[in-house]
């Protein structure tokens, strides 16, 4: 495995709960080149974060658990990692912004502490030049008056503000894959934006690689060169964004496409899909959707249907594409 | 932050005075004081001359900002078995009791809040298990009677350690064991129960994802968050280490303030009681001052209000 970027191959993370196991990521591939930002869309529960806290491996212990697949950065596969070795990716490699950026940082500790938390622990930094590199890092982010700042408490700072303040520290070390939970689902509509297009920016300076979350299909081409629809822990279509959206093979990514485009309300626009995620703990052999799916047949529910390519890198997992075996 | 003390101050304040108004009035509803200082012979004259020399006659409003300015000038009057003045008399076991509090305190945080940690840190191990049923325990024994059974093996049975007096190291671990039993098991439970919230939060994933190592994330980002629900506690708590000390000192023939009071009120010693009362209640209130301080220090969003 010598291609540079995030390449992940089946990898599947399970939970075990008290209510049975969980398959909430169950053996998805995808690769991030150098640079490149891929969109993971799909709604609520099918998956997004627990695949986010896989990569990370930081899965909720002890229910959490990666049971298979590969995870390779630069040619290391981070699942062969120890857990110390693990943890100087961390930060310094692959950074991660939660899905609640309000309540990522810790309410009794210094913003300044905090962004320059990844600095102090892999460059061992300390002192006049960690301040300097802190002040620099929340300048970069346009935090006003940073020098004051740095000593500020998270409930000081407006959403907004602290949204970019765990930016800033999510990169501190350059890492060269960032992992954006979901990063504005939280904000309004204008922040949100502002959000976002200072993430570009930084991007574009800093030339990170981005897994870009989202529930709202429509802010992916924005923002992605490639997308992944997941639904139910699993990708069902994949590609350069210009084909699945020129090209939507899938039903479910036809239905998010259909989907009225409303940043705010994107959980609501989901509704035009009738019926509801099936339970990740009671999932039959065939495909996760068919349940849901206008264009099913008796297939769809009794085998999962083979990962089928369609021009260039555009792939997916659906019956009306692959032959029965 | 300057407001913040200023306004706990005040409160001290007020609550100080509604005590010392209760321990007033208390004394004076528990029956008519002159019958406790004059002979049984005594005459109506006899009465009426001691009602107006101690100022009884006086209204009763009267009576307490005159009990109040003594008392503010270490004046709490004399004790009808003693024949001392009150004041020295309490003064003079305050130490003991403060040591016996400090050493209590001083178990509790070093056994309650490290196990408390592991435990959540390792839920569902036989560690978290065993801490539980010990912490349980602890809140379920009657401290008297933990007392006594310390009191009868360690020191009568097996002379391993001392009792009946407080000069000496030896002499504070059965008394403080007991009295730490019931508060450090109630500050383990609590320091497990806001661990687990805490290693659950958004805050120490981000904290991981940065890379930090995993003790910094129990130790620090954690634990100063799990420990303010905690200091909450440990101010309540207080009260509790003061009555439980009044029966622990009495078991373990403590020279305290617990005795004292225990005594007092046994042989109907009102003035006694009265300065146990009031300079234990001036004690707490300040040790609870003190709790606020160190809270609004601890959480950066109290001390900006
Ligand atoms: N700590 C946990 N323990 C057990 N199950 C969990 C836990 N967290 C999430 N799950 C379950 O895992 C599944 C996937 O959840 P996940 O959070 O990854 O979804 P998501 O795609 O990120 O959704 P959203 O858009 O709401 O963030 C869900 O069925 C959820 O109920
Ligand atoms: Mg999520």
């Amino acid at each position: 495995m010598n291609s540079r970027g995030l390449v992940v191959r089946n990898l599947t993370a399970h939970l075990f709960t008290k209510r049975g196991c969980a398959r909430a990521v169950d053996g998805i591939s995808f690769a991030i080149p150098p640079r490149k930002t891929l969109g993971l869309v799909g709604e609520s529960g099918s998956g997004k974060s627990m695949a986010c806290m896989a990569l990370m491996r930081l899965l909720p212990k002890p229910a959490g658990q990666i049971v298979d697949g590969e995870v390779w950065l630069d040619g290391v596969d981070l699942l062969k990692l120890s857990e110390r070795e693990m943890q100087e990716i961390r930060g310094r490699r692959i950074a991660m912004i939660l899905q609640d950026p309000t309540s990522s940082l810790n309410p009794v500790l210094k913003i300044g502490y905090q962004v320059g938390e990844p600095v102090r622990q892999h460059e061992n930094v300390r002192g006049g030049p960690l301040r300097t590199r802190v002040v620099e890092l929340m300048r970069q982010v346009q935090i006003a008056a940073p020098e004051d700042r740095i000593n500020a408490y998270p409930h000081q700072l407006s959403g907004g503000m602290r949204q970019r303040v765990v930016g800033a520290a999510a990169l501190a070390c350059k890492p060269q894959l960032l992992i954006a939970d979901e990063p504005t689902t939280s904000l309004d509509v204008t922040v949100q934006m502002h959000y976002l297009s200072l993430l570009q920016e930084l991007q574009q300076q800093q030339q990170f690689g981005m897994l870009f979350i989202t529930h709202d299909i429509h802010l992916v081409p924005s923002i992605c060169d490639a997308v992944a629809v997941m639904y139910a822990g699993r990708i069902v279509e994949q590609g350069e964004v210009d084909a699945v959206f020129k090209r939507p093979a899938h039903p479910y990514t036809r239905a998010l496409l259909r989907a009225a485009p409303r940043l705010d309300e994107a959980m609501e626009s989901l509704e035009s899909i009738p019926g509801e995620l099936p339970s990740l703990t009671e999932l039959g052999p065939g495909c996760r959707f068919a349940a849901r799916c206008s264009k099913a047949s008796q297939v769809c529910s009794d085998a999962y249907p083979p990962d089928t390519g369609l021009e260039h890198d555009h792939r997916v997992n659906c019956w009306l594409y692959g032959q029965p075996a | 932050m300057f407001s913040y003390v200023a306004r706990r101050l005040f409160q001290l304040c007020i609550t100080l005075m509604l005590v010392s108004i209760v321990v007033f009035l208390l004394g004076r509803l528990s029956g008519d004081p002159l019958s406790l200082i004059l002979p049984p012979e005594a005459t109506e004259q006899d009465f009426a001359a001691a009602r107006e020399q101690l100022g009884l006659d006086q209204p009763l409003w009267k009576q307490y900002s005159i009990f109040a300015a003594r008392a503010l000038r270490g004046d709490l009057g004399d004790s009808i078995t003693a024949r001392r003045p009150v004041f020295p008399l309490v003064m003079e076991r305050l130490p003991s009791s403060l040591a016996l509090a400090g050493a209590t305190i001083l178990l509790t945080l070093l056994f309650a809040v490290p196990l408390g940690v592991i435990s959540a840190v390792r839920k569902g191990s036989y560690i978290d298990f065993g801490a539980r049923l010990v912490a349980l325990l602890g809140q379920s024994v009657p401290s008297f009677w933990l007392g006594l059974i310390l009191l009868q093996f360690f020191a009568v049975q097996w002379r391993l350690l001392p009792f009946g007096d407080s000069n000496g190291i030896g002499y504070y671990v059965l008394p403080s064991i007991t009295l730490a039993a019931f508060i450090a098991a109630g500050i383990m439970r609590l320091v497990r129960s806001s661990m687990l919230d805490a290693m659950d939060s958004d805050y120490v994933k981000f904290a991981r994802s940065k890379g930090v190592p995993e003790w910094k994330v129990i130790w620090l980002h954690a634990l100063r968050n799990a420990l303010l629900p905690v200091m909450t506690l440990a101010g309540l708590y207080l009260g509790i280490l003061v009555t439980g000390a009044v029966v622990i000192e009495e078991v373990f023939i403590w020279p305290g303030m617990g005795r004292l009071a225990y005594q007092s009120v046994v042989t109907r010693d009102y003035p006694v009681v009265q300065g146990v009362v009031l300079v234990t209640a001036a004690v707490v209130l300040a040790a609870n001052f003190i709790v606020d301080l160190l809270y609004g220090y601890a959480d950066p969003r109290i001390r900006a209000q």
